[in-house]
């Protein structure tokens, strides 16, 4: 085989995961190939995930802010606001962040070979791109993940809408049925409510993001209800279907059938991994039943050259953030021989609804389940100080907490800028601290970081007996 | 008005006790006293048909609403 078609390390994917791993391969020095096909340069985060929906969820919060300030002598209105321009001003930052975090990064990792196209396993080393073979000592596959469509009969001919399209809509549709109460589903119904679409969430589990901290899932829940949005839950969707320019959904609920009409559909259940073009079965590659490439805690597949990171595998926490850690230790362990791994339990993530939900480490459920003992207390914003300043008392933290130690080894807050707060909280975490260390530390008053104070602190005293500052 | 008394399986701490009275208040209950002890809750609720939903409350909560 021709010498240029030889790297020392094949990257497939070009999102957070691949492109961390070739930062990491360019500051190692070796030759490295990058290709990729499907979304553009950044992947999904970039293009269709955290940046162009955060920012619709800031429009929206902007939006709702105004209208919902609660300072008496303040009267504010809207007195008109563009959708269009909104998706045209989203659409611009993907384009922008999209230069300047991918494509200008890209041009400067002098090691980094970049090709477009689709790459399958021909052998156990080698891949074909574009009818041409490339051999690679190491590989690591980025692939990441496609919006799954749940088996609904009739769902393919109704119509329905992911998140990529949600994103570039040209109009709020009136009624929007959104299948899923997952992080995904939960963010873009309170999106499309608070830009007046009426939304209704439908879910089969019996409380929205079921995989968090019960006490949270029921008062966000809450919260979403309260700004107008149905949620039915324990629910199974049968039949999709078409009405002149509206979709039914036809569902189960208590025994019951019911049929609704709406203008869209958003379909929020998960997501299937980009694996199957690969051949994965060539490479000698283990998949699971989700389609997941099963890898050892070092990212290694069952072939030992062959790495993958993000939302392609079978680990928990499926984030940005974990995708690029995962890229460059993949890196390290195939190039270096070394074993890095992630402790799972010390990684934060969000909800960007408003308030967001945020967590890191056990829930209380999570640990009772392992250890058969548990101590937690709930901390509620309407407790604290600067959250009755700013009027944005909803929401509540849980600490959770090992009895033996009084080591903190979970927390999880559905509040104000919760996204912030749960940065503490993983340095608590990851650095074994204990009540006594969060209790002893001086935060600063008035604040939302007080919180995680009083939160250890409600396990020793009754905090609605004490002054500010204890 | 006569006290409704919940026996309510599964809570372990103080924080269990502050969860199901949070749920309780914002459901309407009035004089409320959940007891880690005896495993129960008493209150008043003026609206009654209000109690499937605050059962079904708890029990999203992790705790089994056992009468």
């Amino acid at each position: 085989m021709n010498d240029k078609k030889v790297y020392d390390l094949i990257i497939i994917g070009a999102g957070a995961g691949g492109f961390a791993s070739a930062i990491k391969a360019n500051e190692m020095g070796v030759k490295a190939l990058m290709v990729n096909d499907g979304l553009p340069l950044g992947g999904t985060c970039v293009n269709v995930g955290c940046v162009p929906s955060k920012k619709l969820q800031w429009a929206g919060y902007v939006k709702y802010l105004i209208e919902n300030h609660r300072i008496k002598g303040i009267t504010a209105e809207i007195k008109k606001y563009d959708f269009k321009k909104i998706i045209e001003e989203e659409i611009n930052l993907v384009n922008e962040m999209r230069n300047k975090k991918y494509e200008y990064v890209l041009d400067n990792l002098e090691n980094v070979t970049f090709l477009k196209g689709k790459a399958k396993f021909v052998s156990k080393n080698e891949i074909e791109i574009n009818g041409e073979t490339y051999k690679g000592n190491k590989f690591v596959i980025a692939v990441g993940s496609t919006a799954r469509v749940p088996d609904i009969k009739g769902i393919e001919k109704t119509g329905f809408i992911t998140h990529i399209e949600a994103l570039k809509l040209e109009n709020i549709p009136s009624r929007m049925a959104v299948i899923g109460a997952g992080p995904l589903g939960l963010e873009f119904s309170q999106i499309f409510s608070r830009f007046g679409s009426k939304v209704t969430i439908f879910s089969k589990y019996n409380r929205v993001f079921p995989k968090g901290e019960r006490e949270l899932s029921l008062e966000l829940e809450n919260i979403l209800k309260e700004e107008g949005i149905e949620i039915i839950k324990e629910v199974k969707i049968l039949e999709a279907k078409n009405d002149r320019d509206k979709k039914v959904l036809i569902y189960e609920k208590d025994g019951k059938l019911f049929s609704s009409k709406f203008d869209e559909i958003l379909l929020a259940t998960g997501k299937i991994p980009n694996t199957e073009y690969l051949n994965p079965e060539i490479a000698g590659i283990k998949i699971d039943g989700k389609k997941r490439i099963i890898v050892s805690e070092y990212y290694q597949t069952d072939n030992p050259d062959i790495y993958a990171v993000g939302d392609c595998i079978n680990m928990p926490l499926r984030l940005e953030t974990t995708a690029a850690r995962e890229g460059t230790i993949a890196v390290e362990n195939a190039l270096l021989n070394a074993e890095k791994e992630i402790n799972y339990r010390e990684v934060p993530y969000t909800i960007f609804t408003d308030p967001s939900i945020s967590g890191v480490g056990y829930t209380e459920e999570e640990f009772i389940k392992k250890y058969k003992v548990c101590s937690c207390r709930s901390f509620y914003f309407e407790d604290l100080p600067k959250a009755i300043i700013s009027n944005k008392t909803k929401g509540l933290i849980k600490m959770v907490m090992d009895p033996n130690t009084e080591r903190i080894v979970g927390v999880h807050i559905l509040g104000e800028n919760s996204f912030e707060l749960i940065y503490s909280a993983s340095l608590i975490i990851r650095n074994k601290m204990t009540l006594d260390d969060i209790i002893n530390t001086l935060p600063v008053f008035p604040s939302f970081s007080e919180s995680l104070k009083l939160a250890a602190l409600s396990f020793k005293k009754d905090i609605s007996k004490l002054s500010c500052c204890i | 008005m006569e006290k409704i008394k919940l026996k309510i399986e599964g809570m372990t701490c103080q924080g269990c006790v502050r969860s199901v009275t949070k749920v309780l208040e914002r459901m309407g209950a009035r004089d409320i006293t959940v007891s880690l002890e005896k495993g129960e809750a008493e209150f008043n609720l003026e609206n009654r048909e209000k109690i499937e939903e605050i059962k079904k409350e708890i029990e999203v909560l992790g705790y089994k609403v056992i009468g």
